[in-house]
């Protein structure tokens, strides 16, 4: 079997612009994998987009399931863009072991804001009580978001005990692993100097640290704020507020952004999740703008057929990329993810991966069509 | 009998060097062929790439990437026995872990000497499992896990025949068939892959061993 892959770029409905024909190189070891767990019945791990390596089961019905429907629309806890077919900037040459997209376009509905909004938080007054933050001891709280956000600051509730001269407080966003851990490096960070200005009033006030550089968070995927302070101790210290409840259920229906929050008391190099922190939420603030995007139609199959002369038999995967953003977004590479799953929890594993040289500029209000024709003959 | 078919093949998966004979892009089979003697001692081998996914294979993956069920496609799906199938996607669909004595699914040997074409629905010849004249002992299919080199990933399917009919057997055809469930939960077995290969004697007494390497290649 060889797949074609086919990539029109329209001005819009029914004018075409580009044309381009390309051979697909790279299905995956992930497909691969799946196609194993199908026909040997067989469990077998397989590396997530996320980078964790996951059980999938053998009996079950969705393995390599790969339709979807459209970007923000729920399937099986996962949005409909992380399905089907992707488009991203990567240029890397693919290898049989990519479990990612190089630089995946996020799923985005409208154009750049031109200054910050707040995209997901937490604030509940009054709060229960306060986490110490100093020298090793950190803090993390865990968030998502429901649009793709390209985070510039984040906002903090705390207040001040003692004397921080010369201190440095610090937020980062982190990755977090399977046990919902912070992981890897910082993905963004940014700091805050002259801490004796913030109050010590324990109903504490509101501070903005401005990242560095910025950093890209997506829909229904699990991440960490991490914040620290240089130096510090018992007495001389920052508090960062939360709110904290015991009852999970009340806890997940009323708020679902209380995912809580974890602590290291090594400086970040190992973490822990009692229980308790789980039923906390620090009071936070994710201030970001709609990323450069593609909006994600539904990713769908078309019906089998017999062309003359060969290939013999094919049939076709699509999706229909709309560009909402505002400016031109340039297609490096594309891929499909499909599905896995196992008892009752779903995983996306990317089963192939193709680079697009030169890319494809798609402007502002154009519609780029991939799509993937696996193909056989005899 | 001189021959015994285990009921777990010896597997061996070569990680470190995969053999490539696709090209780049390509989602296909290696097919290999062991003859081996009485005291399991390799006696003849060939590699070669599988030519033939035969026209069930995309059917089954379209239905597989869709989740659907195949009423709406009867007339592009049949199965080993000739009929159009209706079948569902289920928990068993395009598994082809046949069990021992099996000659559904799984790898299949035939006899059958024309070539492939794409409307292949079953082996032309298939030689039946047992003890008989002209008829192999089946072993259950194995799998050997998925694994990777630079370029190339694979699993191994395999299945073990052994001669036990007192004469020779000429296998010249080889198949890989799956299983699906056709309403009302009926099994059914669908032909995948078709293979039309130099005539290969299996004296009495000795063991064909076939690998099929599901690969793909970036």
């Amino acid at each position: 079997m060889l797949a074609e892959l086919r990539l029109d770029r329209f001005k819009k409905p029914g004018i075409l612009l580009e044309r381009r024909r390309q051979p697909c190189r790279s299905f995956l070891e992930n497909f691969i994998s799946l196609l194993y767990v199908v026909m040997a019945q067989q469990n077998h791990n397989i590396t997530d987009i996320f980078g964790n390596s996951r059980t999938v089961g053998y009996n079950v019905e969705e393995n390599l399931r790969l339709v979807s429907p459209p970007g923000y629309g729920v399937f099986h806890d996962f949005p409909g863009d992380l399905l089907g077919i992707q488009a991203g900037s990567g240029t890397a040459s693919p290898t049989p072991t990519d479990y990612k997209m190089q630089n995946r376009h996020p799923h985005v509905d409208q154009a750049t804001e031109v200054s910050n909004v707040m995209f997901e938080g937490w604030a509940y007054a009054p709060a229960t009580g306060s986490f110490e933050v100093f020298g090793s001891n950190w803090r993390a709280m865990l968030f998502v978001v429901s649009e793709a956000c390209r985070v510039y600051a984040i906002r903090l509730r705390v207040y001040r005990e003692g004397d921080l001269t010369g201190m440095t407080l610090t937020a980062s966003i982190k990755n977090v692993d399977g046990s919902d851990l912070p992981t890897g490096p910082d993905l963004a960070s940014g700091t805050l100097t002259n801490l004796n200005i913030i109050t010590t009033d324990s109903a504490g006030e509101w501070v903005e640290i401005t990242l560095s550089s910025q950093t890209t968070v997506v829909p229904l995927t699990k991440y960490a704020i991490v914040v620290r302070l240089s130096a510090g101790d018992y007495s001389n210290n920052m508090h960062w507020r939360y709110y904290s409840h015991s009852d999970a259920s009340y806890r997940r229906y009323r708020y679902p952004v209380m995912l809580g929050s974890p602590s290291s008391s090594d400086g970040g190099s190992s973490w822990t999740f009692p229980s308790y922190s789980r039923y906390t939420a620090a009071e936070f603030q994710m201030m970001g703008r709609h990323p450069p995007g593609l909006y994600y139609g539904g990713s769908g199959t078309r019906e089998l057929i017999e062309p003359t002369p060969p290939p013999d038999m094919q049939f076709t995967i699509m999706r229909y990329f709309t560009n909402l953003a505002g400016s031109a977004v340039t297609v490096n590479e594309v891929g499909i993810h499909a599905l896995g799953r196992y008892s009752s929890t779903y995983y996306v594993f990317l089963i192939a991966r193709d680079v697009v040289s030169p890319g494809i500029e798609v402007a502002n209000n154009e519609i780029l069509r991939v799509t993937y024709v696996p193909q056989i003959s005899v | 009998m001189d021959a015994q078919v285990k009921a777990r093949p010896k597997l061996q998966v070569i990680n470190d060097e995969i053999l490539q004979l696709l090209v780049p892009g390509e989602v296909g089979a290696v097919l290999e062929l062991a003859l081996k003697d009485k005291d399991g001692k390799v006696t003849q081998r060939r590699i070669m790439k599988s030519k033939s996914f035969v026209r069930q294979f995309l059917p089954m993956l379209w239905l597989k990437c869709q989740l659907l069920d195949g009423q709406n496609a009867p007339s592009i799906l049949y199965s080993t026995d000739g009929d159009p199938s209706s079948m569902r996607n289920s928990t068993l669909f395009m598994a082809c872990n046949a069990p021992i004595n099996n000659d559904d699914y799984g790898i299949l040997a035939g006899s059958g000497s024309t070539s492939p074409t794409l409307a292949d629905y079953a082996l032309e010849t298939l030689i039946e499992h047992g003890t008989g004249s002209g008829q192999l002992q089946y072993s259950a299919v194995t799998f050997g896990a998925p694994s990777s080199d630079a370029t190339t990933s694979q699993f191994t399917i395999t299945r073990d025949f052994a001669n036990g009919s007192g004469a020779d057997v000429v296998v010249r055809e080889i198949g890989l068939a799956v299983r699906a469930y056709t309403a009302p939960y009926v099994d059914t077995y669908h032909l995948l892959i078709r293979d039309v290969v130099s005539a290969i004697t299996v004296p009495n007494g000795q063991t064909l061993t076939i690998n099929y390497r599901i690969q793909t290649v970036v």
